[in-house]
């Protein structure tokens, strides 16, 4: 009875040992799995996947999470009753979705980067553009700090670009662009209003250039927009000179110390050599002419310049230009040696067409369109 | 003999609770790693020295798995995780001070950075003085004041910026500011220079 009482229990025990010896070998705890998506969830926060690839890498993390969670639960139960099966599925989820998050983070962050610099090239085009076609423009003081402002903007986006903070160059960008088109958008249409009198433009140049062809005689006519001064002789340009103006050259000259370039046609009525101008040498127009008086008296009458403003005289075509930028009151100035070369070919009576411009809007190149 | 039997197995078992519960979940550890993480992470650390916030959180990572894994095991032993835990901490540790050096490294090169600007502003004032006058000069003379003056107001937004602590973004700032204010310098200078020759070849 007894002996049997001892093999019962001998048995009983060697079995529930079995059973417990088996149970721990089939039902091994998730390390592994657990690992693999621990070292993944790293790789993925280096590989910034927080910021650029938010939704896979929130899943990662929140798999791991619930992996760990779970892990920490089964183990509170008895040993024989624990189940890791779901952990090492949730870890396996885990890893699949850091490996996502880290693919979608680089093509992402390569995405952000190209389109960045795509935007940095085009403001930075259209600042250059800008200050190519519109800068000589009279700017109010109120748009050019705006537009000072913009460039030191772009810059600032250029270094965050540089220093890979790709959120900061975004919103710099933003701002330089904003200013950018809202100053294109202003003096696009200023100038296509003064280009409004592109017809009557193109008509005082060709009967210029006709004149020139009819009596072999030289021409010359100023391109205000382009800064061009074309020499014509027989009909056909000769030669093309740089030219700079007043500073408030758009529109035409209304009144004396209003820093404005005529337009008309002008004819030369005498020439200036060295030492009897203090610009080198000059050619001076026979400004004002029948139609500037005449819009003087006009203008005075109905009440847009004051009763003691004066027409104004002394445009001359001159030298000692070549300084890049409007200076003059209103002449038109040259390069020394460019003038030298015009001076030489004008006599007295050269006809001298001034005019906004000698093409139309649709004409000019115009890199806002 | 039956009494030798039942001794031994309640020899066993005794020795089996000992051994199974003498190892504990060394706790205190655990909340010592954490709070030093989250202090790391308060002075900056996942923004300044991210790489080593995230080598710090995951090895942070390896000992709640050593914890976990030993958890799962009949006979536990937490000392792997614990000697973890402090060296958890350590780290955590360290990688604070470099957080604080890496901060300390970006102020005193913001400051640097904002006196250099400040002081070619000054210079660019006195160059705008010297350089040449005329009607030539006056309106490019107008348009670089303009952008001495944005440089000027872009300077004390970086030092109001820099008093808020985002210390990257101010470093760029800054950097943006200088270049423009460099640039300016050279090209007054160059013209200045250009002038003078022509005045002392005339």
């Amino acid at each position: 009875m007894k002996i049997r009482l001892i093999l019962i229990s001998s048995l009983l025990l060697v079995l529930i040992l079995g059973i417990a010896i088996w149970r721990v070998i089939t039902n091994k705890p998730p390390d592994h799995e657990i690992n693999i998506a621990r070292k993944m969830i790293s790789e993925a926060e280096l590989a910034k996947s927080p910021k650029y690839a938010t939704g896979d890498y929130l899943k990662a993390a929140l798999y791991y999470d619930s992996a760990m969670a779970e892990w920490s639960r089964e183990n509170e139960r008895f040993i024989l009753l624990r189940n890791y099966q779901r952990i090492g599925f949730l870890a396996k989820e885990s890893a699949e979705n850091s490996k996502n998050a880290i693919a979608n983070s680089k093509r992402n962050i390569t995405k952000v980067e190209d389109i960045l610099e795509i935007r940095i090239h085009e403001i930075e085009k259209r600042i250059r553009d800008f200050e190519k076609n519109l800068g000589s423009f009279p700017i109010i003081s109120a748009h050019q700090k705006e537009i000072i402002a913009c460039k030191l903007q772009y810059t600032e986006a250029v270094q965050a670009y540089k220093n890979k903070n790709y959120a900061a160059c975004n919103l710099n960008l933003d701002s330089a662009e904003t200013v950018i088109n809202k100053v294109f958008v202003i003096y696009e249409e200023k100038l296509a209003a003064y280009l409004k009198e592109h017809p009557r433009w193109k008509e005082m140049v060709a009967q210029t250039i006709n004149y020139s062809k009819k009596n072999k005689s030289f021409a010359i006519i100023v391109d205000k927009l382009d800064r061009e001064c074309y020499l014509y002789k027989d009909g056909k340009v000769l030669s093309k000179y740089t030219i700079e103006l007043g500073s408030n050259w758009i529109g035409d000259k209304n009144q004396q110390g209003d820093k404005s370039t005529p337009e008309g046609l002008y004819k030369v009525i005498e020439k200036k050599s060295n030492g009897q101008t203090k610009y080198y040498k000059a050619l001076l127009l026979d400004y004002p002419n029948e139609e500037d008086k005449k819009r003087f008296l006009q203008n005075k009458k109905d009440g847009t310049l004051k009763p003691n403003a004066s027409i104004g005289n002394l445009i001359e075509i001159h030298g000692d230009g070549g300084k890049g930028v409007d200076w003059t009151d209103g002449c038109i100035a040259l390069k020394n040696t460019d003038m030298d070369l015009l001076f030489a070919k004008s006599p007295i009576g050269t006809k001298v067409t001034i005019v906004g411009s000698t093409k139309s809007l649709n004409e000019l190149t115009h890199p806002l369109k | 003999m039956k009494n030798k039997f039942f001794a031994s197995i309640a020899l066993l078992g005794l020795t089996t609770l000992l051994l199974t519960s003498c190892s504990k979940v060394p706790q205190v550890e655990i909340d010592a790693a954490n709070a030093a993480i989250e202090q790391a992470r308060m002075a900056g650390a996942d923004v300044y020295v991210h790489e080593n916030f995230v080598a710090l959180q995951d090895s942070m990572n390896v000992a709640m798995v050593k914890i976990e894994s030993q958890k799962s095991k009949f006979f536990k032993k937490y000392s792997d995780a614990k000697e973890q835990l402090v060296s958890v901490t350590q780290l955590a540790g360290e990688v604070k001070l470099q957080t604080e050096a890496r901060i300390e490294e970006l102020k005193v090169e913001i400051q640097n950075t904002i006196a250099e600007v400040q002081s070619l502003v000054e210079a660019n004032r006195q160059l705008i003085l010297e350089a040449p006058r005329g009607k030539e000069g006056a309106s490019a003379l107008v348009a670089i004041k303009g952008e001495v003056d944005a440089i000027e107001v872009s300077i004390n937004e970086t030092i109001a910026m820099f008093e808020t602590g985002d210390y990257l973004a101010t470093l760029d700032k800054a950097n943006a500011a200088k270049e423009k204010a460099s640039s300016i310098n050279a090209e007054l200078t160059e013209v200045i220079a250009k002038f003078k020759a022509n005045v002392r070849g005339r």
